[in-house]
């Protein structure tokens, strides 16, 4: 790109800028070939196009998954430790929580280097403290709005007091310290919590809570986005929105190892990661490219013909065409592909709610009206026919995979049974009061119900389809509104929806990640139920301040039994998804938390280039 | 003598009326062997239409009588999913139930549910493991959803070909007669429908009426029809146009209003009938247009809802099927459409040939 755009388009005679333009051709194509001969390059499709990547501005996984590689966040995780272990990434160790688990330390290793951008004038950019003081700073600054800004709220010693402040004289002024956030040296910084929380660390592993520097966020004021510049192994070397992402190396990255320690002896795709990548300083790839491709068919058809590396989150549709009844499929197994399983720390659900007329509502009558539509929805089908087998039903808002995971928890409430629903229905009255066919209020209002869900997702369509279905069974009217992505998150915020399907994977390994989505206060920020039940903020809160243990396994179990009284979501599904790697990709394991896998990964590119296009 | 006299057969001929437009036209589209092959498809489509309109067929199109993707009765004996589901449900755990009774705003009327629970059954009909042309994934008859599709497609089509006409018609009228001023400004307005591309406006629409909350009662077949109407009337409106500047010169237009005929009595009394044909052509081309352009704006998610059924929808939904090989669905929505698009084109043109009269 760079080189197209110096070209003198000034030069008068069009024999010599022909000439010229010629020659810079032959001289690019002529570079970019001898280049490509020895770069190891990994081409692979996102699902959902990237919002951009300011870490303090965005939330979407895509564009997170990215930031994991330009960025580095204090923390991170082993990455073959299962279950999840936080490890040291650019500080010299975890951190213990003092004073009770309210004042956390961290010491950065010092001689760290930002990639080189212009805002740098030509000077090594070290990552010091201050650093990190000014991107926790950001995530409160209203001008980001960004959408975690629940992690730092309520939470840390004179931060609330701050923004109050900041509000009221109606600008944000990064330079008036905090009290609880305190740079003790160049490279030492401490956070004072107002109360313990033993979840503290994780937020320190997440991909978002990275430091920036200000120089650069103050260099492109309007385009923060656009010019992410980290410590991590990558830098952004080409971005054609929401068409073509392009890392290539850091030059000014020091560079990584495999920590082998946690690694599973029996687990073949651990071996296989250690035989590749142990012993050597990682990252090995040099470039990636990634190609946004919202839509599924496609998507599945570049890995088919072989334009990719590899597949992730392979459209459950498509899956049973590489792998049926526990066995790859001929073609895949002559192609030597192999198939990572993996259940995310996910859930899908239905979120009702809590302010609407119709479905809202805590009295028994509301109660009685969710908790018949929860048992008209048809799950088995649902897990059968959209997720064709790929999928374990849910019970509580806690999925596999997270601390606070109570596999004991089985609820008749949230199972399909359209006969209890309609007896439900009767028995509070939800009957056919104007003779229409269809259930009215008790008080003789008319139920039409809208169920809200996302326009380029075959699933989500199809999910409208079966509530609408299995609704009209029980005598009750539906109709369903398509809408992007975007609009939809929207809507949901503010609570101007009845019905929508949402999936919510974990930001850290903690079911509060989960719980909190029904928290109170939450409303407006992540709480899209808009579900306020005392009796459940107040277990919420009780378990905050406890270590994992089985003191706060009980309040858990308390609050699962709460919500599937109350009901605020029908409760879905665990997603089963499968990726595809083909054999020349090395080294291949997908972390739980961590999207993307290119900074532990190697290909053999022998193989690779005679079988790629 | 007087008897054969009386019986003269020249009268008869000089009071004969000739015959007229439409009758020339009739005699002409008999005489076309294509022209009325397509005419009886359009027909058959058009009383299939109504059919599934008056429920007599298609009308338990919704009804799952088959397993999920069942297989065609030609193919039977494939594997199908059924035992994806049977897996799953075995799968089910079997962990003791959660006891609520403690919380539970509902617990002091558990029992009464329980009775009147056990009062209500519903019955499943057994699902058959084939259909005559092959379900789809919740196991609904292809075939009936076909001719349901149909029905939405054709009465899209023709509706919002009807109203394009309408609008075309009328502007084009005004901006043929009046010229001047008004003939300026509505070539203006025709100016900036055409500089858009036509995909690309209907969709600007879609998102403009789709997004609108105070639109949100006519949501479904109702937008479709009301974005087609005012998306695709510029071309009728050309052609209407210039016929009008030709005949509005014309000797008996000028003898209209040599005997006091109103401006709107010699566009629409005198005029229009004259161009009718043109109209009428124009109708029937934009009917294909717009079930083409029903399918693909169903196709991209903006057509009709989830609940009803259109051409355009199964041809979304057939495009995941393809790819694990269930293509039933694509087949009977693709054929259909294309039969009855066929038919309706070639129809079109031969409608042309018969109401030109100066083609002989």
């Amino acid at each position: 790109m760079q080189k197209i755009s110096e070209m003198n388009l000034k030069t008068p005679r069009l024999g010599a800028f022909v000439l010229k333009l010629f020659l810079s051709i032959c001289m690019l194509v002529f570079a970019s070939t001898a280049f490509a001969a020895e770069q190891k390059v990994v081409k692979i499709a996102f699902r959902a196009a990237e919002n951009g990547f300011d870490p303090q501005q965005i939330e979407d996984r895509y564009s997170v998954g990215i930031c994991e590689n330009i960025f580095e966040s204090f923390l991170t995780y082993d990455w073959l430790a299962r279950p999840v272990k936080l490890a040291p990434q650019t500080v010299e160790k975890v951190p213990e929580g003092e004073e009770g688990g309210t004042l956390y330390t961290f010491r950065i290793k010092p001689g760290i280097l930002f990639a080189d951008d212009p805002v740098f004038k030509g000077k090594k950019r070290e990552m010091v403290a201050k650093d990190m003081e000014y991107a926790i700073k950001r995530f409160r600054d209203p001008a980001n709005r960004s959408p975690y800004s629940w992690l730092f709220e309520d939470k840390i010693v004179g931060f609330d007091e701050f923004v109050d402040k900041m509000k009221k004289a109606n600008k944000y002024e990064y330079d008036t310290p905090i009290e609880g956030i305190k740079v003790l040296d160049k490279y030492t910084i401490s956070f004072k919590l107002r109360e313990p929380d033993y979840n503290f660390l994780y937020f320190f592993a997440m991909p978002i809570v990275v430091p920036v520097a200000r120089e650069v966020i103050e260099g492109y004021p309007t385009d923060t986005r656009g010019h992410p510049v980290g410590t991590g192994p990558y830098v952004l070397k080409e971005w054609v929105r929401r068409s073509k992402i392009v890392l290539e190396r850091n030059p000014n990255y020091r560079g990584h190892t495999l920590s082998t320690e946690f690694a599973d002896p029996n687990d073949p795709w651990d071996q296989a990661a250690i035989k590749a990548l142990a012993g050597k300083t990682l990252p090995l790839i040099d470039r990636i490219e990634v190609y946004p491709i919202e839509e599924e068919q496609p998507r599945f058809l570049a890995f088919m013909n072989v334009q990719h590396d590899y597949i992730e989150e392979t459209p459950l549709q498509y899956v049973q065409e590489l792998y049926a009844n526990g066995q790859l499929s001929s073609a895949m197994q002559k192609r030597h592909v192999q198939r990572f399983p993996e259940m995310q720390p996910e859930i899908t659900f239905d979120t009702f709610n809590m302010d609407d007329k119709i479905v809202g509502g805590y009295k028994p009558e509301n109660i009685a009206f969710r908790r018949a539509l929860v048992h008209a929805h048809d799950r088995p089908a649902e897990i059968a026919i959209i997720r064709r087998g790929n999928a374990v039903p849910v019970t509580s808002p806690i999925p596999n995979g997270v601390v606070g995971f109570d596999p004991t928890f089985r609820t008749m409430e949230q199972e399909y049974n359209p006969e209890k629903a309609r007896a439900l229905l009767d028995l509070y009255g939800y009957v056919d009061k104007d003779g229409d066919g269809w259930r009215d209020m008790p008080d003789g209002r008319q139920i039409i119900l809208e169920f809200k869900y996302r326009s380029s997702e075959e699933a989500s369509r199809q999910q409208a389809e079966l509530w609408t279905k299995n609704l009209n069974a029980i005598g009750i009217r539906m109709t369903s509104v398509s809408q992007q992505f975007v609009d939809l998150l929207k809507d949901r915020k503010v609570g101007k929806y009845q019905i929508s399907n949402v999936a919510w994977i974990a930001d850290y390994p903690d079911a509060q990640n989960f719980l909190q989505l029904l928290y109170g206060p939450n409303t407006n920020i992540s709480n899209d139920a808009r579900f306020n039940l005392p009796e459940y903020n107040k277990l919420y809160s009780a378990a905050l301040k406890l270590p994992d243990g089985p003191e706060r396994n009980k309040i858990y179990r308390e609050m699962n039994r709460v919500l599937t009284a109350y009901a605020p979501w029908a409760y879905g599904v665990q997603r089963l998804f499968s990726h595809f790697i083909n054999p020349w990709v090395l080294g291949y394991k997908k972390h739980p938390i961590l999207y993307t896998s290119f900074r532990f990964l190697d290909v053999d590119m022998a193989m690779q280039k005679a079988s790629m296009q | 003598m007087s008897a054969v006299l009386t019986n003269t057969p020249t009268a008869a001929p000089l009071h004969q009326a000739s015959p007229g437009l439409w009758t020339l036209a009739w005699r002409r589209l008999k005489r076309d062997k294509i022209g009325m092959v397509s005419l009886i498809v359009v027909v058959f489509f058009l009383l299939l239409m109504l059919g599934s309109y008056a429920g007599i067929v298609a009308g338990n199109w919704s009804k799952e009588v088959g397993v999920s993707y069942a297989n065609p009765s030609f193919m039977a004996g494939a594997e199908n999913l059924d035992a994806v589901k049977a897996k799953v449900d075995a799968n089910a755990e079997k962990i003791p139930y959660v006891d609520l009774s403690d919380i539970d705003p509902l617990a002091p009327r558990y029992k009464e549910w329980e009775e009147r629970t056990a009062k209500i059954k519903i019955t499943e009909t057994p699902r058959s493991d084939t259909l005559i042309f092959g379900g789809d994934k919740w196991g609904r008859d292809v075939l009936q959803k076909a001719i349901k599709g149909a029905q939405t497609s054709i009465l899209v089509g023709l509706v919002a070909a009807l109203f394009a006409t309408v609008i075309g018609t009328t502007l084009g009228a005004i901006s043929g007669y009046m010229g001047g001023k008004i003939g300026d400004f509505l070539e203006w307005f025709y100016n900036i429908f055409t500089s858009i591309p036509y995909i690309l406006l209907i969709l600007a629409f879609a998102a403009v009426f789709s997004s609108s909350p105070s639109l949100a009662p006519y949501r479904g077949v109702p937008m479709v029809v009301a974005i087609l109407a005012f998306t695709g009337w510029t071309g009728i409106y050309r052609l209407i146009r210039s016929e009008y500047i030709k005949h509005a010169s014309r000797e008996y237009v000028k003898a209209a209003q040599a005997i006091g005929a109103t401006h709107s009595r010699r566009m629409f009394v005198h005029i229009l009938p004259n161009v009718s044909h043109v109209c009428l052509v124009q109708l029937s081309q934009h009917v294909v247009q717009f079930i083409k352009a029903e399918v693909i704006l169903s196709f991209l998610g903006l057509g009709v809802p989830v609940d009803s059924v259109s051409w355009g929808t199964m041809l979304a939904e057939a495009q995941s099927e393809l790819v694990i090989g269930k293509w039933w669905q694509l087949a009977a929505a693709g054929i259909s459409m294309a039969i009855l698009v066929t038919a309706f084109s070639m129809l079109t043109d031969s409608l042309r040939d018969a109401l030109d009269p100066k083609i002989k």
